[in-house]
C-alpha cells in the first residue's frame, strides 16, 4: 500500500503579538504516516491538539518546522513548501477535509455547496449534481433540502452535508475532524458505512472520532499524541 | 451705413487675424474644434457670440449678409444681430438665400440649396459633442485622440429606448470627413443632410466655450446611425398652409385659445419664395 | 510535480506614491482565472489604490503589472501604450467602485448603462446592444420591466448589481470589485454575493475583491493580501491567514471581529 500522508518531524506553536508575544507550543516532532486504505484515528485527551494537527495537514495552518508530504498521483508534494496555487490545487484533487463548521454563502442552495467542489474538480455541471444528489439521499438529506441553503438547517443536518461535499469527491486523502460529533446513531451508522466504503476504494482517512463503536468498525490504527506535545 | 467710431467689424484687426487664423485651422482639420481667444461683445453670451466674432472676422465689404433665427429672418435676434454687423461693416444685407454671401444662422439651415461660395456661420451652445457624456475636457480630447466614439451611440440608444423611433431630434451627432466627432449645433436632424457634401463653407462657433471648427466644401458628412435603425429624417403629413410646400421643415404653431393648430414652413425666405411662385 | 498554471495577472514589486506619501509600496500578487483574492486591511492602507493601479486608472511608481491579454497576449501593462491600456480596461478588465455612482452614468437609462460597455467594443446594433444589456441585467437579477428607468430611481444595492451587469456585459477576464458590499444589508448582501460566485464560475472571471469585510472576505476568497500602511504584510490561502495568522496585524484583525 502506498503511503498518502506522510508527517515528519512537525511542530506547530502559535505566537500571539498581542499577548505579550507569547509562544505557546502545541505539536513537537510529529511522525506519523498514513497508507492508502487505511485509517488513522488520532488519540489524546481534548486540547492536546489533535484538531491542530489536521489542519496542519491541509495547509490550514502553518508548521514551525519538519515536514509534510502528500502523495499527488504517484508524485510527493511537500505541503510545507507548497506554493498557494499548489495547495489550491491539492484540495481540489487530494485533500478532502470535514470540520467542524459549515460555512457556506448565506443563499447558495445546499446542492450547489456540494457540487460546486465537484465542478472546480473537471465534474460537467450536470454530472456534478447528479452526483450531489445521490450523495445527499445517501446521508438521509431529502430533495425537501437540496434547494435551500444550508444555513437554515440543524447541526446535525449541516454536520452531513459537510460530510456531503468531502464524499462527494474520490479523494486520495480525509481528513476527518470528529465526523460524526451531533449525528444520531442511524445516521452515525451510514456515515461510518460511507467512509468504509472510501477506505475500501484506497482512500487514506486521518480521523478524529470520540464515540468508541465508530473506532471500533473504522480504524485500522490509533495514533497517540500526547508524546509528541510539550509537557509544561 | 457704417459706424466709423469703431474699428471695421467692431474688433480690432490683431483679434480678426487670430481669429482668422484659427478659422483656416478649422477648416484644415475637419471638425476638430480649435480654441479662439473668445472676446466680450455687445451681446450675451448665448445670443450668437460666437458666430458673431467669426462674422466679424469674416466679412469684407462686398459681402452680403442674411442671419436667421429659427428660419426667420424677421425674429428680434436676427434682426439685431444683422443690424448690429451692418453698422460695424456697413455690408449689404438680404433675406434671400440665393443672394447672401455669408449667412449667419441659429438652429436651421436654409431650404433653398446653398451654392459654391457661400458661407454659413452657425450658432453653437455647445460644441463638444462627447460633452453630456463626459464632463472633463482631457478625457474629451482623449476619446477623440483616439477615436473612442462608441459610448456616442449611447445618445441614440436613449432616444430609441424612450421614444422608439425618433425623427425629430436635434443636434444629432455626425462624423466629418470619415473621422471627426462632430456636433452640428441645434439644427433639427432634418437637416444633417444638408451637411453633407455642401458646396457652401460651413464654419461653427461658440463664444462662450471659445472653440470654433467647421466643415469645408463637399465633405463627407455622415449622421450616427445603427446598423439595424438607418439613419432617417422627418416628415410631415401637413403641407405649409401659406405657400403649399410639402418638402420644407414646418413649425407647429397653435393660433387661437381653443388649440388650433397651424403648419408653415420654418424658413421664411423659402416661403415667400414658394407664395411668389404662386402669384 | 508540475502544476499547470498561468496567473491571469500578476504585479511584481508595483508601487504608488502619492508625492512623498506611501499609497502602496512594493506589492507583489498574482491571481488565477476561476479565483477570488481578498484584499483586506482598515481603510488607509491602499487597498483601493492598489485597485486603480490594477484597473489602469492611476500609473504605477514603479514596479510591473503583468496580464495575460486576449486582444494582446501577455502584456506589461505598466509599459503598455495609452490607446492599448484604455482598450483593456473597455473590455477585459472591470472595475466595479464602491459607490455605484461612481461607476454609472446617473443621467442615462440603466439599460443603457449596461449597453453602454457593449457599444464601446464596437457594437453599432441597437438589437443587439438592447438584447446583451437585457441579458446582464437578467443575470444580476434585476426587473427587465424597469430597465429604461434611471438609477436614480433604484436603491444603493440594485445600483450596484446594475454596475456589475455593465461591467460584465463586455466579457471581461478581471474583475476588480472595491468594497462591493459596503453599505448593503445583509440580505441584499447576501443575495450579491450569490450571484457574484455563480457567475465568476461560469465564466471563469479573475476576481480582486478590496473589502475590510472579513466574514465576506472568507465565504468568497480562495487567498487574499493583507495590508497595512501601503504595504503587504501577510498573504496565504483565506483560511490560512485568517485561521492562522502570523502577523501582528493580521491577529489584531482576525481577532476583533465577532464570530460569523
Amino acid at each position: 500500500m502506498s503511503i498518502q500522508l506522510r508527517v515528519e518531524r512537525l511542530s506547530k506553536s502559535f505566537q500571539l503579538h498581542h499577548r505579550n508575544g507569547q509562544t505557546r507550543s502545541v505539536l513537537e516532532g510529529v511522525d506519523l504516516v498514513v497508507k492508502s486504505g487505511e485509517c488513522v484515528v488520532l488519540k489524546g485527551r481534548s486540547g492536546l491538539g489533535k484538531s491542530t494537527l489536521l489542519k496542519c495537514a491541509y495547509g490550514n495552518y502553518l508548521i514551525d518546522s519538519g515536514e509534510i508530504w502528500i502523495d499527488k498521483d504517484n508524485e510527493q508534494v511537500g505541503l510545507h513548501t507548497a506554493s498557494h496555487q499548489q495547495l489550491i490545487e491539492l484540495r481540489r484533487h487530494t485533500i478532502g477535509y470535514v470540520g467542524q463548521f459549515l460555512r457556506t454563502i448565506p443563499r447558495t442552495p445546499t446542492i450547489e455547496v456540494i457540487a460546486q467542489p465537484l465542478q472546480k474538480r473537471g465534474f460537467l455541471w450536470a454530472d456534478a449534481l447528479e452526483r450531489s444528489q445521490q450523495i445527499m439521499a445517501r446521508l438521509n438529506l431529502g430533495p425537501e433540502l437540496w434547494n435551500l441553503p444550508p444555513l437554515t438547517f440543524s447541526g446535525g443536518e449541516q454536520q452531513r452535508v459537510n460530510l456531503a461535499v468531502a464524499l462527494a469527491s474520490p479523494y486520495p486523502l480525509l481528513l476527518l475532524d470528529e465526523p460524526t460529533a451531533s449525528l444520531d446513531p442511524n445516521n452515525r451508522k451510514i456515515v461510518c458505512q460511507l467512509i468504509s466504503e472510501a477506505l475500501q476504494q484506497d482512500c487514506a482517512v486521518l480521523a478524529i472520532l470520540h464515540d468508541e463503536k465508530s473506532v471500533a468498525t473504522l480504524a485500522t490504527q490509533t495514533f497517540d499524541l500526547t508524546p509528541f506535545t510539550p509537557r509544561n | 451705413m457704417r459706424e466709423r467710431s469703431y474699428n471695421f467689424g467692431y474688433l480690432d484687426e490683431a483679434t480678426k487675424r487670430s481669429l482668422r487664423r484659427a478659422i483656416l485651422k478649422s477648416v484644415a482639420i475637419p471638425g476638430h474644434q480649435i480654441p479662439f481667444g473668445s472676446r466680450e461683445m455687445p451681446i450675451a453670451f448665448g445670443w450668437g457670440t460666437g458666430a458673431l466674432q467669426i462674422n466679424c472676422a469674416l466679412l469684407g465689404p462686398t459681402d452680403t449678409l442674411k442671419v436667421i433665427d429659427q428660419g426667420a429672418d424677421d425674429t428680434v435676434n436676427a434682426i439685431s444681430l444683422k443690424k448690429f454687423l451692418h453698422r460695424m461693416t456697413g455690408v449689404r444685407l438680404t433675406e434671400q438665400t440665393s443672394q447672401a454671401s455669408v449667412i449667419q444662422t441659429r438652429h436651421r439651415i436654409p431650404e433653398t440649396p446653398l451654392r459654391a461660395g457661400q458661407i454659413m456661420v452657425y450658432q453653437v451652445p455647445i460644441p463638444e459633442p462627447l460633452r453630456f457624456l463626459e464632463p472633463r475636457e482631457i478625457e474629451t480630447r482623449k476619446l477623440h485622440a483616439y477615436g473612442e466614439y462608441g459610448a456616442m451611440y449611447l445618445k441614440l440608444y436613449e432616444d430609441l429606448a424612450h421614444h422608439g423611433e425618433s425623427k425629430s431630434s436635434y443636434d444629432h451627432p455626425v462624423t466629418v470627413n470619415g473621422y471627426r466627432l462632430s456636433a452640428p449645433s441645434p439644427i433639427p436632424k432634418f437637416d444633417n443632410p444638408k451637411l453633407h457634401h455642401s458646396p457652401a463653407l460651413q464654419l461653427f462657433g461658440a463664444g462662450r466655450e471659445q472653440r470654433c471648427y467647421a466643415i469645408p466644401p463637399y465633405t463627407n458628412v455622415e449622421s450616427l446611425s445603427f446598423q439595424d435603425h438607418p439613419f432617417r429624417v422627418q416628415s410631415w403629413e401637413q403641407s405649409c398652409e401659406q405657400c403649399g410646400s410639402n418638402n420644407s421643415f414646418l413649425d407647429e404653431l397653435i393660433v387661437d385659445d381653443s388649440g388650433k393648430r397651424r403648419f408653415v414652413c420654418s424658413d421664411t425666405d423659402y416661403c415667400h419664395q414658394q407664395l411668389s411662385k404662386l402669384l | 510535480m508540475t502544476f499547470g498554471y498561468q496567473p491571469l495577472l500578476s504585479t511584481h514589486k508595483s508601487s504608488f506614491y502619492y508625492g512623498n506619501q506611501v499609497g502602496c509600496h512594493e506589492i507583489s500578487l498574482e491571481i488565477v482565472s476561476g479565483q477570488f483574492l481578498a484584499v483586506v486591511g482598515e481603510s488607509g492602507s491602499g487597498k483601493s489604490t492598489l485597485l486603480k493601479m490594477l484597473a489602469g486608472e492611476i500609473e504605477p511608481s514603479s514596479g510591473q503589472i503583468t496580464f495575460q491579454s486576449d486582444s494582446y497576449g501577455k502584456v506589461d501593462l505598466t509599459q503598455l501604450p495609452e490607446v492599448r491600456r484604455r482598450q483593456l480596461r473597455r473590455k477585459e478588465i472591470g472595475l466595479v467602485t464602491q459607490r455605484p455612482s461612481d461607476g454609472l452614468r446617473m443621467h442615462i437609462s440603466v439599460g443603457g448603462n449596461v449597453a453602454e460597455r457593449v457599444l464601446v467594443n464596437g457594437v453599432r446594433h441597437y438589437g443587439q446592444a438592447r438584447e446583451l444589456a437585457r441579458h446582464w441585467l437578467q443575470k444580476l437579477e434585476l426587473d427587465l420591466e424597469r430597465m429604461d428607468e434611471l438609477p436614480t430611481r433604484f436603491s444603493i444595492g440594485m445600483q450596484q448589481r446594475v454596475q456589475i451587469a455593465k461591467v460584465l456585459a463586455s466579457s471581461p477576464r478581471l474583475l476588480l470589485l472595491d468594497e462591493p458590499t459596503s453599505g448593503l444589508d445583509v440580505s441584499v448582501q447576501a443575495r450579491l454575493l450569490d450571484v457574484l460566485q455563480q457567475i465568476v464560475r461560469e465564466q471563469n472571471l479573475a476576481v480582486i475583491l478590496v473589502t475590510h469585510d472579513l466574514a465576506v472576505a472568507r465565504m468568497m476568497s480562495d487567498s487574499m493580501v493583507v495590508m497595512q500602511n501601503g504595504r503587504v504584510v501577510e498573504s496565504g490561502l483565506t483560511d490560512q491567514v485568517l485561521d492562522d495568522p502570523q502577523h501582528a496585524y493580521t491577529q489584531l484583525l482576525t481577532s476583533s471581529i465577532l464570530p460569523a
